[in-house]
């Protein structure tokens, strides 16, 4: 186990690496020069480009300049943005904003999704089986943006029970909106990963065993219905914390909230390498964690696993 | 006790003879346990009917108008090939039965209270207290993430077994009563982990002091007896009055050192019962951890946690090895003659009901044709099903098959004319297959040392002839299997396919091996593809060979379909719609598609019912006779073996134990291995049906 641990966390290095090299390839190929973009079209003095150029090692060839950001990323120096303010403390401000909206689109989806799943496998067939799975459908095709828009028209503009857009440091009340639209989707694919699995495990034989014991069907839903289901619905959603930093892109921005997707977006706009690289690379960190934490956690939830 | 009757439910209200009227000393005396003429029924099934919906809401009846009787104590078989409604009929007992099956008519009566149209709840109660289950398969009955242990413990808690509620129920209903017996909390007292070394320290200091003979072997004795969570008080003490102390020392010591064990003492006993050792560290692995016989015993301790008046054990042992399954029913024949339990017994093999159960139950297509005591149907079956059923049970057949395609076949002796010549052949035949000195190791986890599934194997199958390999699983037979049939490189040793080294084919070769030397696996449902017409899986060996036209190939698959006796409707079909004798009788074709020389079947049979089985053998051993086929026959089950094998080769771990013609094999058995396995076949010891 100690051996297995090791070498995913050595596994953890090329990954970085790699997905972070790619990220700078992407941004250096972006077309347009981002220091002649800060001046917005207005002629700028040569000398002055260069140095700002030479401040923050844009000419230099590409390897170098991927290589010099690695040495300062390795002693937490990432850097500044082109208006000055230090990359980790933008970062700074905006990680904890994505990590509450993220956590919060989580506990949705996990209630939601687990609740509506177990519901409707248990019950395949009835009524609400079918308006469960409609409605899932419903909200698995259609685009976050949408639900989003229409959820901030309905209840946010219309009934005005909830803020339209969030404050610079947004609260509970807040983000109750964003993080349900930002859930919705996952909530979707899990009630239907979770009815699946229950109306597959219903008919285990071990099911039948346990009722021949003499248990009460309560607790063989619980104990060996749903216990059973969930190995692959934990698994789903541990993967899932990584996929919820990185995908509120869009959530933030229909909100307007000051998280990593926002800075990220407006990081690409300006083809400010470092800070899209940093960010990039934060949520590859996240990502690549998360990934570990749920194999783990598989070990614990499924006996039959064992990693050498 | 007590539990039970909190629980608002007693099935045995209306029944005069009261088991708990009696102190329930489950372990001492089974007397009022043997059936006799007066007593009540304890299951009585009358006119049972069980439906299933079908596609379009057709209903198909799987059970109809089934009768059947339980006594107490009693072991009853239900007989029957897959399909003809024993498990549906003991599952509706249970109120288990599965997807759209409901029961339609007659009655199901434990105890004298009626179980059809019961609620869910009192059915709840019901099982496993009551009534308990051993099921048929033990890799699937046991869930995979819940430790062994833990699953036992369910099966105390449904049912408020729970040692220390149950010594608290008991106290407080000798407050309330005042003629409460003090044997009957006794009895419901374990040993207790953190009693047995001051138990053991303080019978061997009276032993001493009462100056007992011989007190050294009657401690051991004792010591072995004892096993923690299982023993009770009582026996304690009676045990001690048993080896000499006298009756009131004897109490003093179980009331002070038996105190009573917890959850986990009681689930080790449990599984020590059921004849699992080392049973508090087994207690702790999980399901993945156990081999399949150690799971079938974790289940029969969970079927009889609650110690149910009757056991409905539906095929436990047909997944197992004979041996395995051997030791099992003993030791499950052992445990419900001490507990006094019925045990409702459901099985395919009419040799093994009639060496376990007093009294058999023949179904055939959801109809109890027969019924009777056991020797007495075996010997005298009177409908034709059952008279087809004992001629075709391979554990009862007491030799080789004679093909009508044989030459002489009809003389009186073709036995023997057959025996002449599988003895020339054996002496002086052809080889086709030559095995030398086979070894095949393999790398384990955690083990620096490769294991030897294969060692040092040498035997040769002649032209014409059928040479089985037995064995247990594990014994390493598969893996041969797979090694002739170039499926798997051995470490060292030689094969050789008509004298040529196999080892030193190359591709074209191979592919002219492959055409003469053909597989049958075991499992019919896996070794076709699902997605192909039985057409195009029979087909597939002639165009991947690209032998003949498109119609010349269509031609084939008729004259083979012919040949395994199937309608030439088939071929449009796919596997899905077939059973499973068909399947096989499909694979066998396939494999006969290209006019091999050599039929590898691994266990090709064992997966089917008995009839289908002797029809599959039979089929195997005309075309022997009419193609000169050689065969290499893989199989666990040494019935069979007599039934079609010319050669023996037994083999464990790895191992060549012994190797002999059939008869030599049969009659004069020289390692105690093959005389174990011997011993297993169930009903070997039995006769024949006198009537046939």
């Amino acid at each position: 186990m100690g051996k297995y641990l090791l070498r995913r966390i050595l596994q953890m290095i090329p990954v970085v690496i790699g997905s972070t090299l790619l990220i700078y390839a992407l941004v250096f190929l972006l077309p347009g020069d981002p220091v002649v973009a800060i001046f917005k079209g207005k002629p700028a003095q040569p000398q002055v480009i260069a140095q700002i150029k030479a401040d923050y090692n844009l000419d230099k060839p590409f390897l170098i300049q991927y290589l010099l950001f690695l040495k300062n990323a390795l002693t937490f120096n990432f850097g500044k943005t082109f208006s000055g303010q230090l990359v980790s403390d933008v970062i700074g401000r905006a990680f904890p904003n994505t990590v509450k909206l993220a956590l919060m689109a989580f506990v949705f989806e996990a209630i939601f999704g687990v609740v509506f799943g177990v519901l409707s496998g248990m019950n395949k067939g009835r009524w609400y089986d079918s308006v469960i799975l409609v409605l899932s459908l419903l909200l698995i095709s259609v685009p976050t943006f949408v639900t989003g828009f229409l959820l901030q028209y309905v209840f946010g503009v219309q009934l005005a029970i909830l803020p339209v857009t969030a404050s610079a440091d947004p609260g509970f009340i807040d983000l109750l909106m964003p993080a349900m639209v930002l859930g919705s989707v996952s909530m979707a694919s899990i009630i239907r990963l979770t009815r699946s699995e229950i109306s597959a495990n219903k008919y285990m034989d071990y099911v039948r065993t346990a009722r021949a014991k003499g248990m009460s069907n309560r607790s063989v839903t619980m104990r060996h219905i749903i216990r059973n289901s969930m190995i692959t619905v934990v698994t789903y959603l541990g993967a899932d914390i990584g996929a919820l930093m990185g995908g509120a892109m869009v959530t933030e921005r229909i909100f307007n909230i000051n998280g990593i997707g926002n800075v990220t977006y407006q990081a690409i706009v300006r083809g400010e390498a470092p800070l899209v690289v940093s960010v990039v690379t934060l949520m590859v960190l996240i990502f690549v964690i998360c990934n570990l934490l749920v194999d783990l956690l598989y070990v614990v939830l499924d006996p039959r696993i064992r990693y050498e | 006790m007590s539990a039970k009757h909190n629980d608002g439910f007693d099935p045995r209200r209306n029944v005069t003879i009261h088991k708990d009227a009696v102190a329930p000393d489950w372990d001492a005396d089974t007397n009022d346990n043997i059936p006799t003429e007066d007593l009540a029924p304890l299951l009585e099934v009358t006119d049972l009917s069980v439906d299933f919906t079908g596609e379009k809401g057709r209903a198909i009846h799987a059970v109809d108008k089934a009768s059947f009787t339980v006594y107490p104590g009693q072991w009853v078989a239900i007989v029957g090939e897959s399909g003809s409604g024993k498990s549906t009929s003991a599952m509706s007992v249970l109120g288990l039965l599965p997807g759209t099956g409901h029961v339609t008519g007659g009655s199901i009566k434990f105890n004298e209270q009626e179980l059809v149209g019961m609620g869910e709840k009192d059915y709840e109660r019901l099982r496993g207290r009551y009534i308990g289950l051993v099921p048929q398969d033990p890799m699937s009955n046991l869930n995979p993430v819940w430790r062994i242990g833990t699953q036992i413990e369910e099966s105390l808690k449904a049912n408020h077994m729970d040692v220390a509620r149950e010594k608290r129920n008991a106290l407080s209903k000798s407050l309330q009563e005042a003629d409460v017996k003090v044997r009957r909390t006794d009895d419901e007292l374990f040993i207790g982990s953190q009693d047995i070394d001051d138990l053991v320290r303080t019978t061997q200091e009276a032993l001493a002091s009462s100056h007992i003979e011989n007190a050294q072997g009657k401690m051991r004795k004792l010591r072995h007896e004892w096993v923690v969570g299982s023993e009770t008080r009582w026996a304690v003490a009676q045990s001690l009055i048993r080896e000499g102390l006298d009756e009131e020392t004897a109490w003093k010591i179980a009331k002070n050192h038996v105190t009573g064990s917890s959850m986990k003492d009681r689930v080790a006993g449990l599984l020590d019962e059921a004849g699992l050792p080392d049973a508090a560290t087994r207690a702790r692995q999980y399901p993945g951890e156990f081999s399949g016989g150690m799971r079938q015993r974790a289940l029969i301790a969970m079927g009889l946690a609650s110690r149910p008046d009757l056991l409905i054990a539906d095929e436990p042992t047909s997944a197992l090895d004979v041996t395995v399954q051997k030791k099992i029913l003993d030791h499950l024949q052992e445990m419900t003659d001490t507990l006094g339990t019925a045990v409702l017994f459901i099985t395919h093999d009419l040799g093994l009901a009639a060496e376990r159960a007093q009294y058999i139950v023949v179904m055939y297509r959801g109809h109890v044709v027969e019924s009777g005591p056991s020797l007495e149907v075996l010997q005298h079956p009177q409908h034709p099903y059952t008279q087809r059923l004992v001629k075709a049970a391979p554990s009862l057949a007491s030799q080789r098959m004679i093909s009508a395609y044989e030459e002489g076949a009809q003389d009186a002796d073709a036995g023997l004319a057959h025996k002449q010549k599988a003895a020339d052949a054996i002496a002086n035949g052809q080889a086709v297959i030559e095995v030398q000195h086979l070894v095949k190791k393999f790398k384990l986890p955690h083990q620096k040392e490769m294991f030897r599934a294969v060692d040092d194997v040498s035997f040769s199958v002649k032209k014409g002839m059928t040479l089985a390999i037995v064995g247990e699983s594990g014994s390493g037979k598969s893996t041969v299997a797979n090694m002739v049939l170039h499926l798997l490189k051995q470490d060292s040793g030689k094969i050789l396919y008509n004298g040529v080294d196999t080892s030193t084919f190359n591709s074209k070769d191979l592919l002219n091996f492959r055409r003469h030397v053909q597989p049958v696996f075991q499992n019919p449902y896996g070794s076709l593809d699902p997605m192909y017409s039985i057409y195009r899986s029979i087909e597939e060996p002639l165009r991947i060979h690209k032998i003949g036209t498109k119609e010349s190939r269509l031609k084939r698959v008729k004259e083979l379909l012919d040949m395994v006796e199937l309608p030439e409707s088939v071929m449009n079909r796919h596997p899905g719609e077939l059973s499973g004798g068909q399947r096989q009788r499909i694979a066998i074709a396939r494999a006969m598609a290209l006019d091999p020389d050599v039929i590898i079947a691994d266990e090709a049979v064992s997966a089917l019912d008995v009839l289908v089985q002797d029809e599959v053998l039979r089929l195997l051993n005309d075309l022997q006779a009419q193609r000169g086929l050689s065969y290499l026959f893989i199989t666990h089950d040494l019935a069979v073996v007599r039934q079609i094998a010319d050669e023996v080769v037994v083999m464990e771990h790895g191992k060549m134990v012994e190797h002999g013609t059939t008869d030599e094999i049969f009659e004069h058995p020289e390692k105690d291995y093959t005389r174990e396995l011997l011993d297993a076949i169930p009903g070997g010891k039995l006769s024949l049906g006198v009537d046939l």
